[in-house]
């Protein structure tokens, strides 16, 4: 071998570690490939040694220089497993937000860009899965992030600075007028999706 | 409680404000008829949702306290926009109103939230390891099950597939780490004593002595049975 065992599989893990804060990263299609190789090669070499083993005169398995080489064969192939789950694992988990609608929207067609194809689908097959879910709770738009950081809203109405022109936006009670630099009093309810895409922006 | 018969903005905002003082804002402005009923509704859901919040593991759905206040929520939205705003008063009542129905649905879909966070997180336990199917709601285990074959699938697709026969997750592995995720029964959490009085066993064989309105911090796994049963609640 002329790269060490599992070396594959850690610079995997690294670029997992080191892309876990900032947005997807395009996915690693050699890396991945690379260690799926070397799990099959391991495995094709373990099996070999078994058979080898097997049909060898010592009766009783007793060489241990060969079961060593098995075993270490046998937790490489677990551990480049382990590895390619958490890192599949992470990138699933942005795109979870994604469909949530948590604030990451504006960039959603540069993450798109990245994916796999596989991950392309499972966003798809995500979102029909939230949207569903949604559904039947209409009424009280689950979307945004899980009201994990936010407390009870206190005021009915906020004012916000708009980012962005965004055009007029037509609301349940009302039309609003969004131009960039305004500053507007609005219903929280209504413009929570927008704080989170980031066309606009709350004032304490 | 707010007086129909003031009409001055700022008499009745006086009332408002001392009653506030001794009276929560939801039960403070639940003087309609829509969300009196649901008082202990409320109540009961905001404790709901606090041990949810607070619990390393997914407790049983209150269905019957989101159903009823999804309905009250129709039921009370439908109210205001039919009464006819002419005083301050009126108006000042409308917000009040529209306040508490924004509360209340921060609850419910927080509540929620937190269900599915847990459900995602700890898919395949739960859809083995669960013998009550009232741990879920029907709709909840749908997207359990959806859920956990999307993410099977697309793990298989990825990589898997390249490997040989001896693929694909759950196993156990090297003594503490397993694949399939399970919750951590062992995590702290702060209670509070409801009615429960005597002495509690914890698992490292001290005892320790619970009388009414106590706050303990404790690991979870102790006083799972008494948040089960009712007697304790997480803060």
């Amino acid at each position: 071998m002329t790269t060490m065992m599992g070396e594959s599989s850690y610079k995997l893990a690294k670029e997992a570690k080191r892309t876990s804060e900032m947005l997807i990263s395009t996915y690693n299609d050699d890396l991945v490939q690379n260690v799926c190789r070397e799990i099959r090669m391991l495995h094709a070499r373990a099996e070999a040694s078994v058979r080898e083993m097997r049909n060898s005169d010592t009766a009783p398995p007793n060489v241990p220089s060969q079961l060593t080489q098995i075993m270490l064969h046998h937790l490489t192939i677990k551990r480049n497993k382990r590895i390619l789950f958490a890192y599949h694992h992470q990138r699933l988990g942005k795109l979870k937000e994604l469909s949530w609608g948590v604030g990451r929207q504006s960039q959603e067609r540069k993450i798109k860009e990245s994916l796999s194809k596989e991950e392309n689908d499972f966003l798809e097959s995500y979102g029909d899965l939230v949207n569903d879910y949604k559904s039947h709770f209409l009424d009280i738009d689950l979307g945004g992030n899980g009201g994990v950081g936010l407390d009870p809203p206190l005021d009915l109405f906020i004012e916000v600075r708009v980012l962005r022109d965004a055009g007029k936006i037509i609301t349940e009670y009302g039309e609003l007028n969004l131009t960039k630099g305004n500053q507007e009093f609005v219903r929280r309810s209504d413009v929570e999706t927008l704080i989170k895409a980031g066309y606009l922006k709350h004032i304490a | 409680m707010l007086g129909d018969h003031s009409s001055s903005l700022s008499s009745s905002l006086n009332e408002f404000s001392s009653s506030l003082q001794d009276t929560q804002i939801f039960e403070g402005a639940s003087i309609a008829d829509g969300f009196l009923e649901s008082d202990d509704t409320i109540k009961q859901l905001t404790n709901a949702w606090m041990n949810e919040r607070n619990s390393p593991e997914l407790l049983t759905y209150k269905g019957y306290l989101v159903n009823e206040l999804v309905e009250a929520l129709d039921f009370q939205a439908n109210r205001i926009l039919e009464t006819p705003m002419t005083t301050h008063q009126d108006k000042l009542n409308s917000m009040l109103y529209q306040n508490e129905i924004e509360r209340i649905k921060f609850i419910i879909k927080s509540y929620l939230r937190t269900r599915l966070h847990k459900i995602e997180k700890c898919t395949l336990d739960l859809l083995r390891n669960s013998d009550i199917e009232e741990l879920m709601s029907d709709k909840e285990l749908a997207y359990a099950k959806k859920y956990q074959q999307l993410v099977e699938q697309h793990n298989h697709d990825s990589f898997l597939h390249t490997l040989p026969q001896k693929q694909h997750k759950q196993d156990e592995r090297s003594g503490d780490l397993n694949m399939v995720v399970t919750s951590n029964l062992e995590a702290p959490v702060f209670i509070k004593v409801l009615d429960y009085s005597g002495n509690v066993q914890l698992a490292n064989d001290d005892m320790v002595l619970f009388e009414k309105d106590d706050i303990f911090i404790l690991r979870y796994a102790d006083i799972r049975s008494l948040l089960l049963s009712g007697h304790v609640r997480l803060l």
